[in-house]
């Protein structure tokens, strides 16, 4: 374990984040030609392709401080935590023993995952809604790297990739929107329905694959061929806009029609946040969710909505683990989880 | 029975050629057949520049039993041929991109193109990049010209076959192309 200093932190652009949509982020797949894509390559070109990269993100003037991180010297939690922060996907974190790499910029904003289902793996994410912020940055960064890269890339088919369904562009825009309202009202699936018509994806809040908790859902362009990356960029902030006018709504409904009930179940949540001696992920994610409600709409105040953007990424198992220092059980990890949240709202209250 | 072609060496391999509904069958040495297989890849490849890598390796499945095909290019490769197409530069077959949803390298792209074009169609709704250019794009990447004569032959049978919807999707890819490559120049 080696991210007990980074583990009692959480990243800045999540820090900052007040919104409904609580940050956007960007990704460009990239691919090497001179080497098969990754699934199918030998060893000693993955190890090829990390050395190149390294070299590539040592020149840019975006990475000059990054971090660059060789997965395979990392233990299970390590991995855990990076993904945890977003700064990995769930299969670079799982896929063991593989030459992969990540390389982590300033203030976590920039990730680039090496050796992932392509050779690269361009990530920025930014705080709040800002799909164009990132999509420049990510840009600039990718014609960076292009310098010293060799790219895969067709006129036609534009930059080639693993899978055929990020072939083109290579971009993936995604928003991570906090809906609970939307959830309460039991609208949530009419508006997801309306999302997936309009060829966008919905996920949980670690990629494909994952369930949505705490009533936090990313939503992200499916097609990256034929569009341009601005184009594609547009469409996803046009939706994220409109989920986010729908989930107003909502509020103001239940404040209007339920402000009793909503009231009580924020009130109970920030009780139980408080006083709780043994808690597990899955209720804090719960709760938390409910509390960032009634601190949007005016019901607590007093509460700071980066304590809890804090608290939502601090009380994940793996930071857990790495801010002990040592490897925890469950049960464990629901005691220190309990503990840390107490404290947080408590010196929260405190300086009031 | 000595080679065919040089008259030196044992013949080892019999290479039938079929053009059309001709068809020669040759007794040849390693090194003929190796070189006449060359020369008929060049000849495919001015008929048909994106295909010679994908006939060439289905029939070089089968050792010693060189064969190529000039098939008329409507005739597209029956199905069970397809599972066993493997690209030449990584080695991926057909089958193997089914079973993992994966393609090999970039080549992949050339090799399986009959196969992935719809495929691409059906995830995308079109096949042709709008997007980025890398600052250096090399030769190989470039659209051939004649693909885009091709193009420009379907568009035509698309017309006489009143499949409009069809005809206006390729007006648009060849243009796309067709302004992209003025810009570059």
């Amino acid at each position: 374990m080696r991210f007990k200093e980074m583990a009692s932190k959480i990243s800045q652009w999540l820090e900052e984040s007040k919104e409904i949509v609580i940050s956007s982020r960007v990704r460009l797949a990239r691919n090497l030609a001179d080497f098969s894509f990754t699934h199918w390559a030998k060893k000693e070109d993955l190890a090829a392709i990390i050395e190149q990269v390294s070299k590539g993100a040592k020149r840019s003037s975006y990475l000059k401080n990054a971090l660059i991180i060789d997965l395979k010297e990392l233990d299970d939690i390590d991995r855990q935590f990076l993904m945890e922060r977003h700064l990995i996907s769930r299969e670079h974190a799982q896929g063991k023993g593989k030459e992969r790499a990540v390389i982590i910029g300033d203030k976590e904003i920039i990730s680039i995952m090496v050796n992932e289902e392509d050779h690269l793996r361009i990530q920025v994410t930014e705080s709040g809604l800002n799909l164009i912020e990132a999509w420049r940055l990510a840009s600039k960064i990718d014609n960076e790297l292009e310098k010293g890269l060799n790219y895969a890339y067709s006129e036609k088919y534009g930059y080639l990739t693993a899978c055929p369904t990020n072939t083109g562009t290579g971009l993936r825009a995604s928003a991570m929107i906090h809906l609970p309202a939307l959830v309460i009202s039991r609208q949530i699936n009419k508006v997801l329905d309306a999302v997936s018509r309009a060829n966008m994806a919905v996920r949980g809040i670690y990629g494909e694959g994952t369930q949505a908790q705490g009533d936090l859902f990313q939503i992200s362009n499916e097609i990256s061929l034929g569009e341009s990356e601005e184009e594609i960029v547009e469409h996803v902030e046009k939706a994220a806009r409109e989920i986010m006018e729908y989930e107003k709504g909502a509020r103001k409904r239940l404040l209007t029609q339920l402000k009793e009930e909503i009231k009580d179940s924020v009130s109970r949540a920030y009780g139980t946040l408080c006083s709780a001696y043994t808690i597990s992920s899955a209720e804090t994610l719960t709760l938390l969710s409910k509390l960032r409600l009634g601190a949007s709409i005016d019901l607590a105040k007093d509460i700071d909505i980066s304590t809890l953007n804090e608290l939502l990424i601090l009380t994940r198992p793996a930071h857990l683990q790495e801010m002990a220092g040592k490897k925890l059980s469950a049960p464990e990890r629901d005691v220190k989880r309990a503990t840390l949240i107490r404290e947080k709202l408590k010196i929260r209250s405190s300086n009031r | 029975m000595l080679c065919e072609r040089c008259g030196k060496e044992e013949a080892t391999v019999p290479v039938i050629k079929i053009v059309g509904g001709e068809f020669t069958v040759m007794h040849l040495c390693d090194k003929c057949a190796e070189e006449v297989t060359g020369e008929i890849k060049k000849e495919i490849e001015s008929f048909f520049p994106s295909f010679p890598d994908l006939f060439l390796k289905i029939f070089s499945d089968f050792p010693s039993f060189h064969t190529e095909f000039f098939t008329p290019f409507e005739e597209k490769i029956k199905p069970p041929e397809v599972e066993e197409i493997k690209c030449p530069r990584c080695g991926l077959s057909y089958s193997d991109f089914k079973k993992t949803f994966q393609l090999g390298c970039s080549q992949c792209y050339e090799t399986f193109k009959e196969q992935l074009e719809p495929m691409l169609r059906r995830i995308h709704g079109g096949i042709i990049h709008k997007g980025k250019v890398p600052s250096k794009v090399p030769a190989k990447a470039k659209v051939p010209k004649n693909e885009i004569e091709e193009m420009k032959k379907k568009l035509q049978e698309a017309v006489k076959r009143e499949e409009y919807e069809e005809a206006a999707r390729l007006r648009d890819e060849i243009r796309t192309l067709e302004t992209r490559q003025k810009k570059q120049r």
